[in-house]
């Protein structure tokens, strides 16, 4: 029978079968198709971390709190500014020029529209690319073929029916609309992630293993072991570090909406966690 | 030769090791908590990537009349199937009766047949494992009842009988030498068998030294592993084990220090007495490396 021609709910029953079949055959081809060995990574440069899991945004939101963790900038409610001396204190150019930004102070959000740190982050994301971690543009344009195919596929049936079903005097296509919404946003979702299959687990498994750090946390906050605290934070962004609220000014977390780092499904989300960094040491 | 030294991971300090890679040489984890744990397997190999890693077990039981559980042994076989590490070790100890669980690491008593026990559960260990685990020695609050031979002579004739090399904890050996005045300890073992070494702390209760791993190694420690260094062949993979009340990475750092210094005196003296006994240093293959 030619699917087109059931009725409502029989078609809806169709498309359901027909949208979990792309969806699964979408995730593995990304599944089979991308590596998932974990490579070795340079884990002494927490901000090379903080890119993977949030990319650029995230990164600069990281290496300011450790700034602040460390006295080299001091966090007002509004403002942040550069302490007496701060350029000196490290050899790291990236906190550098993030010192620099807040020299002799400026507001947390205009951190997102500095461009002066963008050649780091251009080395990162080139790292981070080379070690497989992140997409090349090969795999993105694969990946983008792969997605806008499984897409169309589930929002052109849907269409189809549509039409005919307009065209046959039936206009209950509300559920339909619904699942086609739904169908395409998890397509793309599920083939355009930031990081490839191995940069996930490599995030994975840093959580995992720092799974016992929450009873350690409190003891390496207020710049006490900078190395740790940065990679902890790095891992797992603003939420898991303690004093963050003391550390951090409400209004930076609040105020960073869309340049958010993307990573959602932590649950350590940078973003409104009111969480703050401890120290780093990324020189 | 190349010495090595590194932490036993534990989790409190992960972020700790893994922004320190750049002076810890070596890694040892705790197998058993890896067991039946996909999630965590898959971290430990991601951990793999990062640093060279050995396993080491602490519930099988080796010392004791009782066969070792083969199910145990297929697990232990199945983790460093997939992680790879460079050895494995498990305590000569007996951990269970029966079915019961003692929860500790209990020492048999050291007796003949006890020997040919621990030879043959080691023996098993390797059958299913594929090489035998280096075997820890260790420490005690109670000399064994109806014990024949005093802990020296039993732990060489153990590793005689078994072929297993030696993972020898200085504290442990430290604290069962005050404990039960044994004299001499280090001299007496066959130290041409030691290829890995423990060092903890622990604290005075009573009239005993308590192995806690919750201080600092005592200087005693580390003049052992001078003297270890200098009378034992073989390149050593020193772990600093510690089980709580973390202190700062940095004075953990400086644990591993003291334990490079230690290591750097000893094959210093060893180097000067080869050279007056014109002995070339002799460098055997351990009975128990990966294949």
């Amino acid at each position: 029978m030619w699917p087109f021609d059931l009725r409502g709910p029989d078609f809806l029953v169709f498309y359901l079968v027909l949208g979990a079949a792309i969806l699964t055959t979408a995730y593995l081809l990304r599944h089979f198709g991308e590596p998932e060995d974990a490579p070795k990574i340079n884990l002494s440069d927490p901000y090379l971390i903080a890119f993977l899991r949030g990319g650029k945004n995230e990164t600069l939101r990281v290496v300011t709190m450790c700034l602040v963790d460390r006295g080299l900038l001091l966090a007002s409610v509004s403002r942040i500014a550069a302490a007496d001396g701060a350029f000196g204190r490290t050899g790291s150019e990236l906190e550098q020029k993030v010192i620099k930004h807040f020299n002799p102070s400026s507001s947390a959000p205009s951190l997102f529209k500095m461009y002066e740190a963008d050649a780091e982050m251009n080395g990162y994301e080139d790292e981070l690319i080379r070690l497989g971690l992140l997409p090349d543009r090969e795999l993105k344009q694969a990946r983008k073929i792969r997605a806008w195919g499984a897409a169309a596929a589930v929002f052109g049936v849907g269409l189809a029916k549509i039409i005919v079903a307009e065209s046959t005097g039936h206009h209950n296509i509300f559920f339909l609309v619904v699942l086609m919404v739904v169908f395409s946003i998890a397509a793309l979702a599920i083939s355009l992630s930031d990081r490839t299959r191995a940069g996930d687990r490599m995030i994975d498994d840093l959580r995992t293993l720092f799974g016992g750090m929450k009873q350690r946390s409190a003891a390496i906050h207020n710049g006490a072991s900078p190395k740790e605290f940065a990679l902890m934070a790095a891992v797992f962004g603003m939420a898991t570090v303690p004093n963050g609220k003391t550390l951090f000014p409400k209004a930076y977390t609040a105020s960073c909406g869309l340049a958010c780092g993307s990573d959602s499904s932590s649950g350590g989300s940078s973003c409104g966690g009111g969480g703050g960094c401890g120290g780093c040491g990324g020189s | 030769m190349t010495d090595r030294v590194g932490f036993g991971w534990r989790p409190e300090l992960a972020a700790g090791i893994l922004s320190h890679l750049d002076s810890i040489d070596v890694i040892e984890v705790i197998a058993d908590d890896y067991f039946d744990h996909p999630p965590r397997v898959r971290a430990l190999k991601t951990l793999a990537a990062q640093s060279t890693v050995v396993l080491h077990g602490i519930a099988l039981g080796m010392a004791s009349t009782s066969p070792v559980d083969p199910k145990r042994l297929v697990k232990m076989a199945r983790l460093v199937e997939q992680i790879r590490p460079e050895s494995w070790s498990e305590h000569l100890a007996f951990v269970r009766a029966g079915d019961i669980e003692i929860g500790h690491l209990a020492a048999p008593p050291r007796t003949r047949s006890t020997i040919d026990a621990t030879a043959e559960n080691l023996y098993q260990a390797r059958k299913i494992v594929g090489a035998l685990p280096l075997v820890e020695n260790i420490a005690t609050l109670i000399d064994p009842p109806a014990s024949a031979l005093d802990e020296p002579e039993w732990l060489s004739q153990t590793l005689h009988a078994s072929g297993a090399d030696m993972l020898l904890d200085l504290h442990n050996l430290y604290a069962n030498s005050i404990n039960f005045g044994i004299e001499n300890f280090l001299a007496r073992l066959p130290l041409h068998r030691v290829h890995a070494v423990h060092i903890s702390g622990g604290r005075i209760v009573g009239e005993r030294l308590l192995d806690d791993h919750l201080h600092d190694p005592p200087d005693p420690v580390y003049d052992l592993l001078a003297q270890l260094a200098e009378k034992c062949p073989n390149p050593l993979t020193v772990i600093l084990e510690r089980d709580g009340s973390y202190p700062p990475m940095a004075q953990l750092l400086q644990q591993l220090d003291r334990a490079r210094s230690a290591l750097k005196k000893g094959r210093h003296e060893r180097s000067q007495a080869g050279k007056i006994s014109g002995d070339p240093l002799h460098r055997p293959e351990s009975a128990c490396a990966l294949p």
